[in-house]
């Protein structure tokens, strides 16, 4: 199967060995972790664990877990929609979730090719 | 116009002194100690509009029941006398609204984001195992209607709100109490009051923005709250606001709703939101 190029947002307990990460890896404010490009190790999954990261974006290689995969946001409508949470805890974990299903609905509007929303 | 008070505001609105008059017969008829499902599907029945908007509610997956319900009074015998009349409550109160300006709100948009936060209200409480659920789904669909009073009541003012909202990205309830001294929920609160609406209902729409603030029906205001708070995120519509209000954590421990509960409400909000809203806005002029 030919290798294609696609960042997939995957959830913490989706993540195994020897995957690549597709972005950098950073912990609560910011903190580096890893690099762009890095395969996956145990300390990395351990790190995940111990920082509460819940989610990390990967290269997309394979496609066995394809289907519990979501594609990474297009950045302006993650501003966007970030944007809109002007009176909000950000570090609220109830605001973080409801901001990725936000993200994933944008996602499937856009996959979909719709604007309108709900 | 100078700055009246809610009161006074509501007090104003002339059109709205008193609901239908199918609903006050409606309330009648289940309050009558003898009355039958047939004498209310008799009172019903004789507003067409009012029996193809219940009917459409009641066969939509808002309920999921397996056979369709052709009837209002098999509607009312299998949904209860008083959950009947609160649905029948929410379509008068809706289509009392009919025909506003919309200079500076688009009515159907706000319509649907009443609806969405109507069913999310009533998951939440459902969810929470509250008895009679769809006065949750009233008090959702309701929480925004001062700002209905505000728009057509004193223009000016809301219009100099929305500006200042979107200007200084502040939420809309405090750039309307900067302006005028109270918000939309106090307008709602008024009109619901001067409707002898229940207690109730009137604190879930008076403190859907302050909800730590009702002293006596906490559970209520926190529920609209938070039913307020998901769908303006996830943009079912607005009502006029353009940022996400702000979200009081207390009243989301207050509920007990926990964050991995989150994706299944959405997941049921939306399975259910577009059959209700087709139900709910149906033309004035659809076929019975």
């Amino acid at each position: 199967m030919a290798r294609r190029a696609l960042m997939l947002q995957i959830r913490r307990e989706l993540a195994k060995e020897g995957m690549v990460l597709a972005a950098d890896l950073r912990g609560p404010g910011g903190r580096f972790l890893a690099a762009s490009g890095t395969a996956i190790t145990p300390q990395h999954l351990r790190a995940l664990e111990i920082w509460g990261i819940a989610e990390i974006a990967i290269e997309d290689t394979d496609s066995e877990y394809l289907p519990e995969l979501q594609p990474i946001p297009d950045p302006a409508v993650e501003a966007e929609i970030c944007g809109r949470f002007v009176a909000a805890d950000l570090s609220d974990p109830f605001i973080e979730e409801i901001i990725k299903i936000c993200l994933a609905r944008a996602c499937q509007r856009s996959a979909e090719g719709q604007d309108g929303k709900g | 116009m100078g700055k009246a008070s809610a009161a006074d505001l509501v007090r104003g609105a002339s059109a709205l002194k008193s609901l239908p008059s199918v609903y006050n017969r409606i309330t009648e008829v289940v309050n009558h100690p003898h009355s039958s499902a047939e004498d209310i599907a008799t009172v019903v029945t004789e507003d067409p509009s009012l029996t193809a908007r219940l009917l459409g509610l009641v066969n939509s997956a808002f309920f999921g029941f397996p056979e369709k319900i052709d009837t209002i009074s098999r509607a009312v015998t299998i949904m209860g006398t008083q959950q009947l009349c609160d649905l029948a409550l929410s379509v008068a109160v809706i289509r009392l609204f009919k025909g506003i300006p919309q200079q500076l709100v688009d009515m159907e948009s706000f319509w649907r984001h009443s609806i969405a936060c109507g069913v999310t209200s009533r998951l939440l409480a459902k969810e929470r195992r509250e008895c009679n659920s769809e006065r949750f789904f009233v008090a959702g669909l309701l929480h925004d209607i001062g700002s209905i009073i505000l728009y057509v009541q004193a223009p000016e003012l809301a219009k100099k709100a929305l500006l200042r909202a979107q200007r200084r990205r502040e939420p809309l309830n405090s750039s309307e109490r900067k302006i005028l001294g109270y918000d939309h929920a106090e307008v709602g609160l008024q009109l619901l009051k001067m409707w002898a609406f229940p207690d109730a209902l009137q604190h879930a729409v008076g403190y859907h923005h302050a909800p730590l603030r009702a002293r006596r029906f906490p559970t209520e205001a926190a529920t609209i709250h938070i039913a307020d708070f998901i769908v303006s995120a996830l943009e079912f519509g607005s009502s006029g606001e353009t940022r996400v209000p702000h979200l009081e954590a207390k009243a989301r421990e207050h509920l007990g709703f926990k964050v991995h509960g989150l994706c299944g409400l959405v997941e049921e909000l939306e399975r259910q939101y577009e059959g209700v809203v087709r139900a709910i806005l149906l033309p004035e002029d659809a076929p019975t």
